[in-house]
């Protein structure tokens, strides 16, 4: 969802892989990050439309699809590596997965009496 | 069940290969992002959080063996190992990539599966009484009316760009076990005077962001013109309902704003061209279906479910036959509902080994049958009393046993924030924590039928409208909370929930609705069930707990 | 933008007389359905083919009245999809071929997309414009990479309800 962001707000871009649908931020590189901590952080509005306008050619190349803008938290922690955080729990769970313990395939008892 | 011809057969297999170029079209960037998104979901696929996402339709949510065994080797190939039966009675998988997505379709055809139309804006898998064939209170089967549907909706050339998506849903019996007004179009069957099977046609209903209980448009109409009549509807909402926002495009919508009175008129008239047409349902054609439908062959037995309840070795296959197996019209046989809510179980959720496994007790079990409810439980709706034991242990040792379905712990979520795009806050860990204040499963039972649905967003995918205590997750300025309803329910005397407080913490909830349930075992009389005491006494008693409670 | 006519592309005779145009004395003319309800009297009495663009949000009604109920007085109906998910269009298309009769042509313009054209041709379209470097191509896959229909339209394929009922039929006799 596409929040009213503040203008000196630190963002980084994110999509997901055409290919597969995974969450994938822009990194410093020009490449596309499956970890939100490699991101490149941008925090004036001129910064994040000259970044989006480098990414659509990603789009236009059918490398990733639905780019957005996310606010992440200021980027204090980045000088011991961990780098910009989610703010709202929609990105959290994009960043890091569900919430929730995954069902496991364990294998189960078939019972004798089956043919 | 219903098998492919040829003619099905074809069908399936040329547009597996159709989608398997445009997603090679999309790849290659001939098509775009744009003109991609309603092929791709016109076949079930879509973009969630964390992946691309497979609806796989269930028709009418009746599986064979087989076709269970292809969701389990799905599961394992392409995705982790699991997937979530949803409240359309279709199944979802949500760790699938747009790569792999063709190939996955080209298996379940080899099965005669299909994802087609369980997205986008046209008419969609059409839902059903998952004990249709075996409830006692039956009319007809309407399955065999579902797949003249499933057929007449399939790439409906003119209902395939519809205002907005579409929903029917079909119910045999006087108990609505299908939800029918609460669907774009709910099919009821009765009897006429002459005796002649048909249905009553309502209008109108529908969850969401505004919810309505349907209007009965027409009172009768005949299995043979049902079709004429389904497709007047269809054309004059495709010609008025709304396309300039989305929020009020339903029919609902439609249906409201030129009331039903003159909603009628206008299909009448658009009726009377399309009906006595090459429409009609013929005669040889609805039994040539019906035949696929033919009971299995059982055998002669007798007893009732109470009885192998009461004469039940053990205490707990006792209480798992009271709470899970329902009468079933053939003596000697019950229904079996198998729960998908275990503790800290996903609702719905089910893995490829018990897939595997349910398979194999259909075939050996339920005559190679098995159901999926809009629930989120399955059935295996075939199974004779004396095999109950076998069965249930069977059951018991896969996870699969829980003796909690319709209620307090036999929860309705939909997936929540956890996996989708759409949601506003999560679902599956309230369904939990819910799951684990209500382990107790002798307290359950004596807490009787009480049917939880829990929404994370408006879109109202777990039907919380309609739950006896409804629950809607939303999202406040980056906070998850909950709004609860109490008195919704699906059922042939379906109502809409009423909200109850402000929005609270999920942990909060939990406590709210322990409250809720600690008044109704308050105040409830002889044999009424936690619905009954709230359309006896309305909302306030609870209300005074959530007061108490604060 | 390549015009085709059952899968041929094909030049466009029509000439589109928008406001304030004059309408030309001779030749086909394709003219908006405004333009119709205030000139009818001329149009209808031109001796060249008239043609009348419909949007659609107009009701088929709102044409058949002009043309004394007698939309085969027209030899071209234009029909528009603004955004290829509005699906009006196809419901007018089938309520100009098979309520009214019409048999002259009958045209989708604006975003048409090859995946859409099956079901233009099965809701009774002859002519599309085809934004394609292959229009010729795409039209003969889209309208051929699905050979069966469910539903009865006017497009004379025999639907499979009525092929079961026919193999039913024959196995009836020969029994």
């Amino acid at each position: 969802m596409a929040r009213k962001l503040r203008a000196d707000a630190p963002r980084v871009v994110t999509a997901n892989r055409l290919l597969d649908g995974v969450v994938v931020y822009r990194t410093a590189a020009g490449t596309w990050s499956p970890h939100l901590a490699r991101a490149l952080v941008v925090g004036s509005d001129p910064a994040v439309e000259a970044l989006l306008a480098v990414c659509e050619r990603d789009v236009a190349g059918c490398e990733v699809v639905g780019l957005d803008v996310i606010e992440v938290r200021p980027d204090a922690l980045a000088a011991r590596g961990d780098g910009p955080r989610a703010i709202t729990q929609r990105e959290a769970i994009r960043a890091t997965g569900p919430t929730i313990a995954l069902p496991v395939d364990r294998p189960v008892t078939r019972p004798a009496s089956l043919p | 069940m219903y098998q492919y011809d040829t003619h099905d057969q074809t069908l399936v297999d040329q547009r597996v290969a159709q989608f398997r170029d445009q997603v090679a079209r999309r790849l290659s960037g001939a098509l775009t992002e744009e003109q991609f998104k309603p092929l791709r979901l016109m076949n079930g696929l879509y973009l969630q959080l964390h992946a691309y996402m497979l609806r796989v339709a269930i028709p009418y949510g009746t599986l064979s063996a087989a076709q269970m065994r292809m969701l389990a080797q799905i599961a394992r190939r392409y995705d982790r190992g699991y997937g979530h039966f949803t409240t359309r009675q279709n199944i979802q998988f949500n760790w699938i990539t747009l790569a792999e997505a063709p190939d996955i379709l080209a298996d379940l055809s080899r099965v005669q599966m299909h994802a087609l139309q369980t997205s986008g804006n046209c008419i969609r898998n059409v839902t059903s009484d998952p004990w249709a064939g075996v409830a006692p209170d039956e009319i007809e089967d309407p399955r065999i009316t579902a797949e003249i549907l499933r057929q007449w909706s399939t790439l409906h050339p003119e209902f395939s760009y519809l205002p907005r998506k579409f929903k029917i849903a079909i119910t045999g019996a006087p108990s609505d076990r299908a939800a029918v007004r609460v669907h774009d179009i709910g099919l009821r069957m009765h009897r006429d005077d002459r005796g002649e099977a048909g249905y009553e046609v309502i209008v109108g209903g529908g969850l969401g962001r505004t919810p309505v209980i349907g209007k009965t448009i027409r009172p009768f109409v005949p299995k043979r013109h049902l079709l004429s009549y389904l497709e007047a509807i269809m054309r004059v909402y495709n010609s008025f309902g709304r396309r300039d926002n989305m929020y009020k495009a339903r029919i609902k919508i439609l249906v409201d704003a030129i009331g039903i009175t003159e909603f009628r008129d206008l299909v009448e008239a658009e009726w009377t061209t399309l009906r006595e047409t090459e429409l009609d349902v013929a005669p040889e054609t609805y039994a040539a279906i019906a035949a696929h439908f033919a009971p299995p062959a059982y055998e002669a037995l007798t007893g009732t479910v109470a009885e192998a309840a009461d004469g039940a070795s053990d205490a707990v296959l006792a209480r798992w036959i009271r709470a899970n197996v329902a009468p079933h019209r053939v003596p000697g046989h019950g229904i079996v509902n198998v729960s998908l809510k275990g503790t800290d179980q996903p609702p719905g959720d089910a893995t490829a080994s018990q897939m595997d496994l349910l398979a194999d007790l259909a075939e050996h079990y339920s005559h190679g049958e098995i159901r999926v409810t809009h629930e989120q439980n399955l059935v295996l709706p075939h199974v004779r009393l004396s095999d109950l034991p076998a069965l249930w242990a069977a059951l018991e040792a896969a996870g699969l046993g829980t003796p909690n379905v319709g209620l307090v712990s036999d929860i309705i979520a939909c997936p929540g924030l956890d996996y989708c795009a759409l949601a506003n806050a999560r679902s599956i860990p309230l369904a939990q924590a819910l799951t684990r204040r209500f382990a107790d499963m002798d307290r359950a039972q004596e807490i009787g039928e009480l049917h939880i649905n829990i929404s994370g967003c408006i879109n109202a995918c777990a039907h919380h409208h309609v739950g006896h205590i409804g629950i809607l997750g939303v999202d406040r300025h980056g906070e998850e909370l909950y709004q609860v309803t109490l008195g919704g329910r699906s059922d042939e005397q379906a109502a809409l929930g009423k909200v109850v407080g402000p929005a609270v913490p999920a942990d909060r909830a939990v406590d709210l609705i322990a409250g809720f349930v600690d008044t109704y075992l308050a105040i409830r009389q002889p044999g009424e069930r936690f619905i009954d005491t709230v359309a006896r006494v309305g909302t306030t008693p609870f209300k005074e707990t959530l007061h108490a409670a604060a | 933008m390549p015009l085709l006519e059952a899968g041929v592309r094909i030049a466009d005779p029509w000439v589109v007389v928008t406001e304030p145009q004059a309408v030309p004395a001779d030749g086909p003319v394709l003219v908006p359905l405004a333009r119709l309800t205030t000139e009818r009297d001329t149009l209808v009495m031109r001796r060249a083919p008239l043609g009348v663009l419909l949007p659609n949000d107009a009701a088929v009604a709102d044409l058949t009245v002009l043309v004394d109920g007698d939309l085969n007085r027209l030899g071209l109906i234009v029909l528009a999809f603004p955004a290829f998910k509005d699906g009006r269009a196809y419901t007018q298309a089938r309520q100009i071929r098979e309520t009214h009769g019409y048999r002259g042509r009958l045209r989708a313009t604006g975003e048409v997309l090859r995946d859409q054209l099956l079901f233009m041709v099965r809701c009774g379209f002859d002519q599309v414009v085809l934004d394609s470097a292959d229009p010729e191509g795409d039209w003969q896959t889209a309208v051929t990479e699905i050979a069966g229909v469910y539903q009865p339209t006017g497009d004379g394929r025999p639907t499979i309800p009525a092929l079961r009922r026919h193999t039913l039929r024959r196995k009836g006799l020969a029994a």
